[in-house]
This record gives structure tokens, C-alpha cells and sequence, in this order.
């Protein structure tokens, strides 16, 4: 007889937890939501991803989101607008991990005459390009490669539809809209900082790099050689003035042209790490005994602007956005006897793209991509290698193809121009029925070990996924 | 995410051209009408009328539900609020609003045409929180997911113009006396000949058959479930398009619809942000 263990109870308590919530959530979309006026919606997802490297189950995910939406205008209110509230939750049934339930978006909506004011958590979502904007300033955007499996690689690269959004923060945004455009401003009130946290292994595998660093520059026993910490550890700003974030953008449409110019004033996504070392001397010799490695991590704050267009010509849309940063100075990273992981230097983002149909309306869709990053790699934000970040060049791309109503075939790929690595994902999707989808796809990277994508190996994946929307 | 934008590209150009073909024929002002009155109109004439329905020009509401059924009777169902407007230099414009199913709802899709201007298309998606600027397909003729084509939901005018017009011995269909047309095309075309069934009291057209080369029937578009509005005008509530060779249905039915004029506020990228 099987034995369940109290975390098996657990992954099972939260399938049906997730069961019940689509049956209601489709019971009360139908039933409740239209006769009430409050629109009920949502997903549930399951995701298996199996490693192609022989590791068995890599990923075994289950995820939902739960929205409700609804106007005001009734009597008691004196301007029109709506309410939306959404919630989410993901469990790994593999890792034993996840968070049952986290409130996505919460906001109030006002529709004034010459303007739109939106108060709650929310995402502010700017940007023309597909997929990666680097004008869309206010949102934390996770990382994608922190997904299991090779499912948030797909990310990268827009598989399956997939567009990077950023993370909810409490914000109030407006949209003043005079004859020519629209002008919008954004104050976040409280940032989610660490939206992109380093995986703690990770961190302490930076921390025991820079250990035999130490015990090679200095000739020194391993056991000289003593971390004050295993991990790097940022404070997040303290004072509401201090946690404040601006956002700015100006917008108009002209012709088959849409143009915007943006600027931002706000903390930096990740915070900047470095290691200090302290010498450790025998008073009584004045012999050196040792090292003490100390992690340092601070958030900053970042001056941004930006510009974005998009436009149609013929049977193409094409779109380019492009971000320039400016961050506040760390003096700590200029300091020689660190080891430094961020830089002080301004830094440019950019992305130009298209994409086009062919043939009969749905047959065949293309889209290809350039990402340009001067601060160094997509995936991660820090530097390994000593001296100036290496700028990264990339192109994106995405085929995909309709036969029949409900079967669809897509590849999508990222390669890094740089080192010569890539990420390849093709993918079918069966749609099982008008709310319930089926697919597989494949996650596969290349490259030498130390290349950008290449040392993502470990997520080389096949997934098999369901997702019912009610 | 993109096939839902190139389905809801296809599907606006869909709606665009029923909600003419519709909206506007219970909109028409009959001429004196009737067997006695259209005794004698010629095949050209009865074009004429039909055209009449199409070439009001206006503005109106409609919501709608678009089925498309595979070969093996599978349907995809789609609700729809549409908002239609034109104005006196030609300028159309158009919002498609998804009601269901649940992946798609919330979508909004603007397009600004005509006016001699270049055509203008957004698509606002809420999952991805922002509008984004977008093509029209590349060609007119069978859009994805449905069996309709411009050519053949663009109404009367496009028969008049691309189609020369002999008249047949007239038919009853479905208790209605009809004049049968056939429409032989004077331009390149898919088919050979069009059969087209027309009521002569209202002048609205209740079946059309297409022919393919062979002189076989390739597709039928039928109008059926005919009601008079609140205006006392007749109008279909179902129009229905079958492709005999793929075995594929595409049904538009007509829920609500209104001729009352939309606010120009509609057509704003202002209001494809709004939830």
C-alpha cells in the first residue's frame, strides 16, 4: 500500500484546492458573473516538464490566476470607471514549493473628461517591442530563467505567445488625453525591489568563487579564507519619500506611427553586490593570517530615458524602443580592492523588430527580433569577469503555423550573436476544446558551458501542459 | 496570443461587412416594394436595390455570436460587441469588443479606415496591459477559422460592380417568393457563376450559391430567422455560410443590434485601455 508523506497530502490537497476553484470559478463565470454585473474569469494550468538529460521530473507545476472585474457608475458614484481584483497562485508539486495564493492586480479605475486615473496594485505596461521593453520602466520583470524546466526560458523568446510582465506594484497612474496623444504619469508608492532575486545557491556559489580567488591571489590555506556570510543581503529603502518611483511618458499617433518618449526615476530591479575583503593580521607577527570575505548588496536608484515607435508598412508591423540609464553612483564599486559584480557605468537597452502574416489570414506568422544589452547578458545582471561589460547582441524569432482550427504548430528561438549559443522551443498545441488546451513543446539550449545559453543545459526539457480558462 | 490577434484581425473584417450587409438593410427605407411594384425590374436593377442596403452610410451597435464548425461538427463559439461608425468623408471606424470565451475576453481590436487614408488597426490585449499597432492581412480572400471571404458578405455593391447580372425565372424559398439571379463574374474570380436568391418584397438577398469551375456548388451563404426590427424593418438574425467542398460552417448570429449612433469616444485608443 502506498504511503503518502505530509507533503504528498499537501500536493494533493493543492490540486483540489485548484479543482474546486476552476469548477467554481466556471460555475460562477456563467452563473453568477453576467446576471450580477461582476465578470468572473480565470485559469488553471498544469505544466510537466521532464529533463531530456536523463534527471527524470524537472518541473511538475500547477498554476492558477482568479479575476473579477465590475463597473462603477451606479448612483452613489460621481465619475464612471470599474474595479478589478485578481489573485494567483503556483505549486511545484516536484520542489514541494509554490504560494497557494498572492494577490496579482487590485485596482480602482476613474474615468474623468479629459482623463483616466488608475489607484492599486497594478502594471504599468509600456513599450511597442515584443516580448522584452525596455521602456517599460515601473514593473519588476522576473527573471526568465528562474522558471523549472525550462518553461521560463520560453519567456525569453515570446513561445507560446508568451510576453514578460512585470510584477504588480501599488502605484497611481494617469492618462491625460489632449487632441494630440496622451500623456501618462506614474507614481509607484511602494517598489518591489528584488523583483529578479539571485537563487540563493547561486549566491553562494559566488561567495566560494571569490573564496579560492582569495586563496589563489594570496597563497593562502582554504580554511584562511573565512565568509562572514553565505549570501548577499540588500536592505530595501525605509522612508515612504525614499521607497517613491516616477514614471513619465508622452505619447502621440501620427500617420501609421505610434511615438513615445518616457523617462523614469526609480530603484534599480536588483540590487548592486560586491565582496570587501579584510586582511586578518597576527598582531604579535604582523603576519597575515587570513581573509575575511564580506558580500555586500544595496539597491540604487536609476534615472532612465527612453523612446519607443512602432509603425505599419504594408503587410509588416515594425517596432523599435530603445532605454538609456543613468544610475546613482555606489562608491563601493569603484573601490579597487573590491570584487565588484555591478558596475557604475550608464547603460543602453534596445530592441527592433517585426513581423508579418502570410497567405490566407492565420496560416503562417513570422516575427524576428534584435536585442541589443551594452551592460551585458539578458539573463543575468551581474558580471562575472572582471573589467567592462561586454555589450550582448541578440536575435529573437518565432514561425508559426495554423493547419486546422485547432492544432498549431510554432517555433521560437534566441540566439546570442556574442557567444554563439541558443535557445530553440518548438511547440504544438492542441486545442481539446473551446476553454481547455493540450500541449508539447521542447526546451532545447546549446552552446559551450560558459556561454549564455549554453549554460542553461540543465533545462533541457520536453513539457507537456493543460490549461482549462473558465 | 498572436494567433488570437490574426483570428481577431480576420474575424473584424467579417463582422465589418455583415454588420453592413445587416445593420444597414434594417436601416433601408423601402421603395415602393412588393410583386407588383418590382414586377419589372431588370437583373441590374434588382442589384441596385439590394446595394441600396449597403450604401447607407451610419453609425450602430450590434453584438453578435461567430461559430465556425470543423468537418466533423466541432463549433468554436465567439461573442461580440461591435461598434461601427462612418463618417461624411468616408472615414470608417470600428471596435470589436470579445465578449467570450473566457482566453479572449476583454480583447479590443480599432480600426480607422478609409477617408483616404491609410487603413489604421490596434489591438489591445488585457493580458499584455497595452495596445499594440497592427497590420491588416495580407490578402482578402479566406480568413482564417471561418469560410467567408469579403467577396462574399461584401453585399450588393460588390456584385454590381465585379459580376454581370442575368435574371432567372423567379422561385419560392422557404415560403418566399424570390427573384434567382445569376451572377456571372466579369473580373477574376474563385468561381464561375453566383445563384442568388433575393426576396422581392424586402430586396434582401436569402441564399447565394457559389459555383467553383466544375459548375458544382463550392459554398452556400444562407440568411434565415428573419425579424422585424423595432423599426418595422426586416432583417436576418442568421446568416450562415457553408463550404460544401471542406465541409466547414462559419454562423454569424445576430443577438442585439441598434442603430442608434455610437460616441466617436469608442473609437479611441483611450477606450481600448479601459476594462
Amino acid at each position: 500500500m502506498r504511503r503518502y508523506t505530509k507533503a504528498g497530502w499537501a500536493s494533493i490537497g493543492s490540486m483540489v484546492f485548484l479543482a474546486v476553484l476552476a469548477l467554481c470559478g466556471a460555475w460562477t463565470g456563467t452563473a453568477w458573473g453576467e446576471e450580477s454585473g461582476v465578470k468572473v474569469s480565470g485559469e488553471v494550468q498544469h505544466d510537466l516538464a521532464i529533463s531530456l538529460r536523463g534527471d527524470g521530473v524537472v518541473a511538475n507545476m500547477v498554476s492558477y490566476r482568479l479575476s473579477l472585474s465590475g463597473e462603477l457608475g451606479g448612483a452613489g458614484w460621481a465619475t464612471p470607471g470599474s474595479v478589478y481584483i485578481s489573485i494567483k497562485g503556483d505549486y511545484d508539486l516536484q520542489s514541494e514549493s509554490g504560494k497557494l495564493v498572492d494577490l496579482d492586480e487590485a485596482y480602482v479605475d476613474l474615468y474623468f473628461s479629459g482623463a483616466d486615473l488608475r489607484l492599486g496594485q497594478q502594471a504599468v505596461s509600456w513599450g511597442t517591442a515584443y516580448g522584452l521593453n525596455p521602456t517599460s520602466y515601473v514593473n519588476p520583470m522576473p527573471n526568465p530563467t528562474s522558471s523549472p524546466g525550462g518553461a521560463g526560458i520560453a519567456g525569453i523568446a515570446g513561445a507560446g505567445g508568451l510576453e514578460l510582465a512585470g510584477l504588480p506594484v501599488p502605484a497611481v497612474s494617469a492618462t491625460i488625453y489632449p487632441s494630440w496623444g496622451d500623456v501618462g504619469l506614474v507614481a509607484v508608492l511602494n517598489p518591489r525591489l528584488q523583483g529578479v532575486p539571485v537563487p540563493e545557491d547561486v549566491q553562494a556559489g559566488i561567495i566560494q568563487e571569490v573564496a579560492y580567488e582569495v586563496v589563489r591571489q594570496k597563497n593562502i590555506p582554504p580554511q584562511a579564507v573565512t565568509p562572514s556570510a553565505d549570501h548577499f543581503s540588500a536592505e530595501p529603502p525605509e522612508s515612504l519619500t525614499d521607497r517613491l518611483e516616477y514614471a513619465a511618458r508622452v505619447g502621440t499617433r501620427t500617420g501609421n506611427w505610434d511615438l513615445y518618449l518616457s523617462g523614469f526615476r526609480g530603484w534599480e530591479d536588483h540590487p548592486v553586490l560586491w565582496v570587501s575583503m579584510m586582511p586578518l593580521i597576527d598582531s604579535s607577527t604582523g603576519y597575515l593570517t587570513g581573509v575575511r570575505v564580506d558580500p555586500n548588496a544595496a539597491y540604487r536608484k536609476v534615472t532612465k530615458a527612453g523612446f519607443a515607435a512602432s509603425c505599419t508598412w504594408g503587410p509588416y508591423t515594425l517596432w523599435g524602443e530603445a532605454s538609456y540609464a543613468w544610475p546613482d553612483r555606489v562608491p563601493e564599486l569603484d573601490d579597487p580592492n573590491n570584487i565588484t559584480f555591478s558596475s557604475n557605468e550608464p547603460y543602453w537597452q534596445a530592441v527592433l523588430g517585426g513581423d508579418r502574416t502570410f497567405g490566407d489570414a492565420g496560416d503562417v506568422y513570422l516575427m524576428a527580433e534584435y536585442i541589443y544589452y551594452s551592460n551585458g547578458s539578458l539573463l543575468v545582471p551581474y558580471q562575472f569577469v572582471p573589467g567592462k561589460s561586454e555589450a550582448r547582441h541578440y536575435v529573437v524569432g518565432t514561425a508559426r503555423w495554423q493547419p486546422a482550427q485547432d492544432h498549431q504548430l510554432e517555433v521560437s528561438g534566441i540566439y546570442c550573436m556574442n557567444d554563439g549559443s541558443y535557445v530553440a522551443m518548438p511547440r504544438y498545441t492542441y486545442q481539446l476544446s473551446q476553454s481547455t488546451s493540450l500541449w508539447f513543446g521542447l526546451a532545447l539550449p546549446g552552446g559551450d558551458e560558459e556561454t549564455d545559453f549554453g549554460g542553461l543545459s540543465d533545462a533541457r526539457s520536453a513539457t507537456v501542459g493543460v490549461k482549462l480558462a473558465f | 496570443m498572436v494567433r488570437c490577434e490574426m483570428r481577431q484581425v480576420a474575424l473584424m473584417g467579417i463582422v465589418a461587412c455583415v454588420l453592413l450587409a445587416v445593420m444597414f438593410a434594417a436601416a433601408w427605407a423601402p421603395l415602393p416594394s412588393g410583386r407588383a411594384g418590382a414586377a419589372d425590374l431588370t437583373a441590374e436593377q434588382i442589384l441596385d436595390r439590394i446595394e441600396s442596403t449597403t450604401m447607407l452610410t451610419g453609425s450602430g451597435s450590434a453584438t453578435i455570436e461567430l461559430i465556425t464548425e470543423n468537418k466533423r461538427g466541432q463549433q468554436r463559439s465567439n461573442k461580440l460587441k461591435v461598434y461601427r461608425s462612418k463618417a461624411a468623408d468616408g472615414t470608417e471606424k470600428q471596435l470589436l469588443e470579445y465578449l467570450s470565451p473566457a482566453d479572449v475576453a476583454g480583447t479590443k481590436l480599432l480600426s480607422i479606415t478609409g477617408g483616404g487614408q491609410e487603413s489604421q488597426i490596434w489591438l489591445f490585449m488585457p493580458a499584455l496591459g497595452r495596445e499594440r499597432r497592427i497590420a491588416g492581412t495580407e490578402t482578402r480572400s479566406k480568413f482564417m477559422g471561418t469560410d467567408f471571404t469579403y467577396e462574399e458578405i461584401s453585399g450588393g455593391s460588390a456584385y454590381k460592380d465585379d459580376y454581370k447580372a442575368e435574371k432567372l425565372k423567379d422561385e419560392d424559398l422557404d415560403g418566399r417568393n424570390c427573384y434567382v439571379l445569376r451572377l456571372t463574374p466579369t473580373k477574376e474570380s474563385d468561381y464561375a457563376f453566383v445563384k442568388m436568391w433575393v426576396w422581392r418584397d424586402e430586396f434582401i438577398p436569402l441564399k447565394i450559391e457559389f459555383y467553383n469551375k466544375d459548375g458544382k456548388v463550392r459554398k452556400v451563404l444562407s440568411n434565415s430567422d428573419l425579424k422585424k426590427n423595432s423599426k418595422g424593418k426586416w432583417e436576418p438574425s442568421t446568416i450562415e455560410m457553408s463550404d460544401v467542398a471542406a465541409g466547414t460552417k462559419t454562423i454569424i448570429k445576430i443577438l442585439e443590434m441598434s442603430g442608434e449612433p455610437v460616441s466617436d469616444e469608442y473609437f479611441t485608443v483611450r477606450y481600448l485601455r479601459r476594462r
